[in-house]
C-alpha cells in the first residue's frame, strides 16, 4: 500500500502536508481533506451556478414570450397563485422528463469516456483492473442537483409572471429602457451605439449572459495552467536517473521489490545489453537481500521500541519518530546498502558533506566512508527532517556474523529519488529490506567486499539518442521472450506516464470547459432570439424609416459582439486572477506540478466566443425576423 | 408625367388570401399626387387607407399595378434599394409614432440620415426642432415624453432627410384634440416652408378640411375627393 501510494505520487513515510498529491488521491480513493472538499465544492457551485444561467434564462423568455397570456388568464379570473402554480407545474414536467434524459445520458457517457479517463491515468499499471459501475448515490445526487437547480432557476420569472397586472401584460415589452430618462448624446445613431443602448435594456440578463460565457472562458484557462504546469521532466527525474534500467520484473512490480538474491540480474542481460549499439555510462548497481541478514549496521540513533512482524518474522526497531527498521542476525539493522560504479554514483543529488562526486567516490575506494541517502521532498529535493537522522561524520559501524569488521563515517549526504531507492516510485524492496532505516551507498568494490554473495537488483545506462527506439525494441523482446522474470524501466515510458496526467487534465478541463461554453452559447442564442422576437415591431421601424436588412444584421451582430467581448474581458482578467490565487495555490501543493501561467486556452476560447456571438444573430435574424415590414409593424397595434 | 406630379399610382391592387376569404384590400387605385400639396386620405376603418399608405410607400408590395414616387418606380427595386430610396426620399409618420426606445431625441431625429451614413445637416434640423419646440428635450428618452412631444420627434425625424414627401398613418390618431391640432398645424405650417408634399390619413373629417385636397377611400376603391 506505502508503494502505491508513492507511485501515485504521494509519500507514504512523509507526514508533511505538503507532500500529498490531492488530485491523485481524490481520484482513486476519496479522502476528505479540506482541499478536496473545497475543490468539489468549487466545481458543484459552478456547476449550479451555470445550470441556473442556462434555466433562469430560458425560463425568464418563456414567461417574457407567454406574458399575454398570462396576463389574458389574469384578465379573465386566474389568481396570482394559480398563474404561479401554471408555471411550477411547467417546470415540474420539463424536469420529469429532463431529468431522467440527462441521468441516462449521463450514464452512457461516463460508460464510455471514464474507463477511457481511468486508463490514461493508470498506463503505468498493468494489474490494476478498471471496473466503472453507476453509484446509485451519484444518481440521486445528480438528479436532486438538478432539481433544485430547477427550483431555484424559475423563482423569479414565476414571480414576475404572477405579479404582473393584468392589462399591463397586454403592453409589456421589455423594459423599454430602463428608468433612464435622458441620455446626453448628439453622435448620432452609428449601429455600434444602436448595440450598445440595446444590452442596457435589460442588464441582469446582459450580466448573465457575459457572466455564463466569462465562466467558460476562465474554467478553460484554469485547467489549461493545471495541463501545462504539470512538470514532466520533474516526474521523470524523480524515477529515473538514465535512459534505461533493467531490473528483475519484482521491481517494477507494485506488491513485491527486490528481496531475495535470487532476484539478482545474471551476466548474461548485462553482456547483451552491453553488445547493444549507443551504450554509455552504464553501472551494475549491487543491493543487499533479506539473504544477506548475516551483515548489520550499528549507528548513533536511539530505537525506542521493537516488534516482530507478524507475516515475515522479521524482527524491526523503531526511533522514537516512528522510522523503522528492519534488524538482522545479530538484532542490529539491516538497512538498504547500494554498491555501484562512480559513473551512477555523480548521476546522485549530493547535497551535505563531500559534494564533489570524483573525490567522494576516491575516499570510499580508499574506505574512508559511506554516503547516507536521506529521503526528500519530490518535488523540492529538500530532506525530510523525520528521517535525517544522522549528520556528516557520525560512524558507522559494519558488522558481520556479529563481529565489526569495518568503522564507515559519513561523508556526504544525498537526497534520494525513487530510482535511488529502487525503481520508478516502487519502493517496496527496500522497505521490506532495511526498512525506513538507512541508505547506504558504496563503491562496487567496497560493497563486494562487505557482503558474499554480492547481487546485482540493477543495471543502468544511457543509450544514445538515435540508438533508443532500437534499445526499447530489443528490451522489450528480451523482457518478453528471452527472459520474464526481468523488466525496464526507461526515461521515456517515465515521460509518457507523466504526460498521460496532462493528457488527462486537459480532456478532462476542456470537457468542462466546452460543457460550460455550450451552455453559454445557449445562453447567448436563447437571449438573441428573444431579444429578436421582443422587438420585430422595432425592427420593423427601423426598417420602414431607412434601415437596411444588412445594417439590421450588422446592428445585431455587434450585440453579440459585445456580450462575447464583456465575456472575455471578465474572463481573461478573472483567469489571470484566479491563475495566480487558487490555481498556483493548488498545483504548488502537489508535487509534480510547476506553476506555468499562459492564457493560450482563455484567448482560443475568447475567439471561438467571438466567432459564435456573431455568427448566432445573423442566423436567428433569418430565422426569427421573417414577415413584411407591414406584418411586422401591425405586432403592436 | 406633369412634371408637378410627384406621387402617381396606377391601377393599385393588393388581394389577401384565397378563394372565399380573399380580401380585395386594393382594388384598382388610381391616383396623381402634385408636389408641395397637403393631402388627406379618409376612410373607414379597413376601407383600405393604410394599405394604400403602405403601398405608396414601399412598405408593402402591390398585387398589381405601380407606383411611382418623381421618376422612379418602385416595383422595379429590390428590397436594399428600396429601403434606401426610403431613408432618402420618403418620410414617415406613425400612428403611434414609433421612436426608438433607446434613443434619445436627437438621436432618433437623424437615425435615417445616420442610417444613409451622411452628416446630418445641424443647421436646418436645429431649425425643425425649434420649429416643433423640442430643443429642451433633445437629450431626452422617448419614454419621457408625452405623446404630442412624440408625434413632434415623429415629425422631425420625417423631415429631417429633406424627402420628397411625407406619408403619415393618422398622426393624431393617439393625441387628444387640442394636441392633435397642433400637431396638423405643424405639419401644415412645415409642408408650407419646407414644400414638403404630405400624405396623411385620418378618419376625422375636421382635421381633413384643414387640407389642400382629400381623397376618399371606401372597400379598397376611391369614391370622391379628387
Amino acid at each position: 500500500m506505502d508503494d502505491w501510494v508513492r507511485q501515485m505520487g504521494g509519500d507514504p513515510d512523509s507526514n508533511s502536508s505538503d507532500n500529498m498529491s490531492g488530485a491523485v488521491n481524490t481520484m482513486t480513493n476519496p479522502t476528505f481533506e479540506p482541499t478536496t472538499i473545497l475543490l468539489g465544492a468549487v466545481v458543484i457551485i459552478l456547476f449550479v451556478l451555470c445550470g441556473y444561467l442556462l434555466i433562469y434564462n430560458v425560463f425568464d423568455i418563456a414567461v417574457m414570450q407567454e406574458i399575454r397570456r398570462y396576463g389574458l388568464y389574469r384578465t379573465v379570473g386566474m389568481s396570482r397563485r394559480q398563474v404561479k402554480k401554471l408555471i411550477n407545474r411547467q417546470a415540474l414536467w420539463l424536469s420529469c422528463i429532463g431529468i431522467p434524459l440527462g441521468l441516462l445520458a449521463g450514464y452512457f457517457i461516463g460508460k464510455t469516456a471514464l474507463p477511457r479517463v481511468m486508463s490514461i491515468l493508470s498506463s503505468s499499471y498493468e494489474n490494476v483492473a478498471i471496473n466503472v459501475e453507476p453509484s446509485p448515490i451519484l444518481f440521486v445526487g445528480a438528479a436532486v442537483l438538478a432539481a433544485l437547480t430547477v427550483f431555484l432557476s424559475t423563482r423569479k420569472p414565476v414571480r414576475v409572471a404572477a405579479n404582473i397586472p393584468p392589462i399591463e401584460a397586454f403592453r409589456y415589452v421589455e423594459a423599454a429602457a430602463g428608468k433612464k430618462t435622458a441620455k446626453k448624446s448628439t453622435a448620432g445613431a452609428s449601429l455600434p451605439r444602436l448595440a450598445w443602448s440595446n444590452l442596457g435594456r435589460n442588464k441582469c440578463r446582459s450580466v448573465f449572459i457575459v457572466a455564463s460565457l466569462a465562466l467558460c472562458v476562465v474554467l478553460l484557462n484554469c485547467m489549461g495552467i493545471a495541463a501545462e504546469s504539470v512538470d514532466i521532466e520533474k516526474q521523470v527525474s524523480y524515477s529515473i536517473r538514465t535512459d534505461f534500467a533493467v531490473v528483475n520484473a519484482a521491481s517494477t512490480n507494485g506488491m513485491e521489490g527486490f528481496t531475495r538474491r535470487e532476484q539478482g540480474l545474471n551476466m548474461e542481460v548485462i553482456d547483451a545489453i552491453h553488445a547493444q549499439p549507443g551504450v554509455s555510462g552504464a553501472s551494475a548497481i549491487y543491493k543487499n537481500t533479506l539473504d544477506d541478514s548475516n551483515v548489520t549496521y550499528d549507528f548513533p540513533v536511539e530505537f525506542t521500541y521493537t516488534d516482530i512482524d507478524t507475516e515475515s518474522g522479521i524482527p524491526a526497531a523503531y526511533t522514537d519518530g516512528g522510522i523503522r527498521f528492519q534488524l538482522g542476525d545479530d538484532g542490529r539493522a539491516l538497512c538498504n546498502v547500494y554498491g555501484m560504479e562512480e559513473t551512477a554514483l555523480s548521476r546522485m543529488d549530493l547535497q551535505e558533506g563531500e559534494t564533489d562526486a570524483h573525490t567522494l567516490y576516491e575516499r570510499m575506494m580508499n574506505g574512508e566512508g559511506v554516503l547516507l541517502g536521506v529521503q526528500s521532498d519530490m518535488g523540492t529535493s529538500v530532506l525530510f527532517p523525520d528521517f535525517n537522522l544522522l549528520d556528516v561524520g557520525d560512524m558507522i559501524t559494519v558488522y558481520k556474523n556479529g563481529e565489526p569488521i569495518m568503522e564507515l563515517p559519513i561523508l556526504a549526504k544525498a537526497a534520494l529519488n525513487g530510482d535511488d531507492e529502487e525503481i520508478g516510485y516502487t519502493t517496496n524492496g527496500p522497505s521490506e529490506v532495511g526498512g525506513e532505516g538507512l541508505y547506504l551507498y558504496l563503491p562496487t568494490a567496497v560493497y563486494t567486499e562487505i557482503y558474499d554473495e554480492p547481487v546485482i537488483y540493477k543495471y543502468s545506462f544511457n543509450v544514445e539518442e538515435g540508438e533508443r527506439a532500437a534499445m526499447t525494441a530489443f528490451l522489450e523482446d528480451y523482457v518478453t521472450n528471452v527472459d520474464p522474470s526481468l523488466n525496464y524501466a526507461s526515461a521515456e515510458d517515465a515521460r509518457q506516464d507523466a504526460m498521460a496526467t496532462r493528457t488527462m487534465l486537459q480532456f478532462v478541463g476542456g470537457l468542462i470547459g466546452i460543457i460550460f461554453g455550450v451552455a453559454g452559447v445557449l445562453n447567448l442564442t436563447n437571449t438573441i432570439i428573444t431579444s429578436i422576437l421582443a422587438r420585430r415591431h422595432e425592427f420593423a421601424t427601423m426598417q420602414s424609416i431607412g434601415m437596411t436588412t444588412k445594417q439590421l444584421t450588422r446592428m445585431m451582430v455587434w450585440e453579440g459582439i459585445f456580450y462575447a467581448v464583456g465575456a472575455c474581458i471578465a474572463g481573461l482578467i478573472l483567469s489571470v486572477i484566479l491563475a495566480f490565487t487558487v490555481v498556483r495555490g493548488l498545483t504548488g501543493s502537489i508535487w509534480y506540478f510547476t506553476f506555468h501561467f499562459t492564457l493560450l486556452p482563455a484567448g482560443i476560447a475568447c475567439i471561438v466566443l467571438l466567432i459564435a456571438a456573431a455568427v448566432v444573430p445573423a442566423i436567428a435574424l433569418k430565422v426569427f425576423n421573417k414577415g413584411s415590414i407591414v406584418e411586422k409593424l401591425r405586432v403592436a397595434e | 408625367m406633369n412634371t408637378n406630379i410627384i406621387l402617381q399610382a396606377k391601377d393599385l391592387k393588393k388581394y389577401y388570401g384565397k378563394g372565399e376569404t380573399k380580401v380585395h384590400a386594393l382594388d384598382g387605385v388610381n391616383l396623381e399626387i402634385e408636389t408641395g400639396k397637403f393631402v388627406a386620405i379618409i376612410g373607414t376603418s379597413g376601407s383600405g387607407k393604410s394599405t394604400l399608405l403602405n403601398m405608396l410607400g414601399g412598405l408593402d408590395t402591390p398585387t398589381a399595378g405601380t407606383v411611382t414616387i418623381g421618376n422612379t418606380e418602385l416595383s422595379q427595386l429590390n428590397d436594399e434599394q428600396l429601403t434606401v430610396f426610403r431613408r432618402r426620399r420618403i418620410g414617415f409618420i406613425f400612428q403611434n409614432y414609433n421612436l426608438i426606445p433607446t434613443l434619445n431625441v436627437w438621436e432618433n431625429i437623424v437615425f435615417p440620415i445616420a442610417m444613409d451614413g451622411q452628416k446630418p445637416d445641424q443647421k436646418f434640423i436645429g431649425e425643425i426642432v425649434q420649429l416643433l419646440g423640442l430643443e429642451q428635450k433633445i437629450h431626452s428618452l422617448p419614454n419621457n415624453l408625452s405623446g404630442g412631444q412624440q408625434q413632434r420627434v415623429a415629425i422631425a425625424r420625417a423631415l429631417a432627410s429633406k424627402p420628397d414627401i411625407i406619408l403619415a398613418d393618422e398622426p393624431t390618431g393617439n393625441l387628444d384634440s387640442k394636441t392633435s391640432d397642433n400637431v396638423i398645424a405643424l405639419l401644415h405650417m412645415t409642408s408650407q416652408k419646407f414644400h414638403q408634399t404630405i400624405i396623411m390619413i385620418t378618419h376625422n373629417p375636421e382635421i381633413a378640411q384643414m387640407t389642400d385636397q382629400t381623397i376618399r377611400i371606401e372597400d379598397g376603391r376611391i369614391v370622391g375627393g379628387l
